[in-house]
């Protein structure tokens, strides 16, 4: 299963920007992020997560695509056409929703580097951001 | 117990455990062993609610009691074995009782071990080890 390649520390380091409406999910998804050793800001919705863009530079983006209101698709392009010394460059992973039928194809021209479909393997979410080299130390 | 076999403290370290008890101090005293020996735990107090958080995230070990209010542990693992692979439905499952005497109905419904309370921490974690690893760890 590989788990033996994720040390508790695989992300220590990095940065993470968790996007995810559902509460649960959220506190779900911050909890895999932080057994991994990764510093996490969740916010509730892609608006939010556009705010917290203003105010700090994580490494990396991960977000649920289907949210109410301006959902992942709306997020990536609104971060890609940021200049990359305010974030437009960084990487992001999409999530898909349980269910949702959505292309990995559209998902990466859209702007993602990866696409992930709930119920999500925490070992290979690890290992998807492990494997962007993002670490700090 | 170490001569039973306990491997380490760090044998549950990329172990996703799912502990689902209606009892708060259960749930935080199962939580805390399991975290203990370095594995990832989500605690719910439910089966809807356990069945929930498999939506989101794959566990690899679910540890429910059996005599969960409402739906009961062996209602979940019915539901959780009709799942397919690719959503969660190969997870290994321990049942939880205060006696023994749901052991064999816990078994039948698709519990791969069942455990009695009072837990003995290092058994469980050894179990949980063994379910998931096999005999012996890869590390």
């Amino acid at each position: 299963m590989g788990r033996t390649e994720l040390p508790t520390d695989a992300l220590k380091g990095v940065h993470v920007l968790l996007v995810e409406d559902d509460d649960d999910s959220r506190a779900l998804l911050q909890t895999i992020l932080q057994y991994s050793g990764a510093l996490v800001t969740a916010v509730a919705s892609a608006r939010a997560a556009v705010s917290a863009l203003e105010r700090v530079k994580p490494d990396l983006v991960l977000t649920d695509l289907s949210m109410p209101g301006e959902d992942g698709y709306w997020l990536i392009g609104r971060i890609r056409t940021l200049p990359s010394d305010r974030g437009g460059k960084i990487p992001a992973i999409a999530i898909t929703a349980h269910g949702h039928p959505h292309s990995v194809d559209r998902t990466l021209a859209a702007g993602f580097q990866a696409h992930l479909r709930k119920p999500v393997d925490p070992w290979e979410l690890a290992r998807t951001i492990a494997s962007l080299g993002l670490r700090k130390f | 117990m170490v001569a039973e076999g306990f491997f380490s403290v760090d044998s549950l370290v990329g172990v996703h455990a799912l502990v689902v008890d209606a009892d708060q101090e259960c749930r935080q005293l199962l939580s805390s062993i399991l975290r203990y020996c370095g594995g990832l735990v989500t605690t719910t107090a439910s089966a809807p609610e356990a069945l929930k958080v498999m939506s989101v995230a794959k566990c690899d070990v679910l540890i429910a009691e059996v005599a969960l209010p409402g739906e009961s542990g062996v209602a979940l693992i019915r539901r959780v074995r009709a799942l397919k692979p690719e959503d969660g439905g190969v997870v290994r499952a321990i049942a939880l009782s205060a006696g023994s005497a749901d052991r064999d109905d816990a078994l039948a419904a698709g519990f791969d071990a069942h455990l009695t309370k009072p837990i003995e921490p290092w058994a469980m974690c050894r179990l949980v080890s063994t379910l998931v690893f096999g005999e012996r760890p890869a590390r």
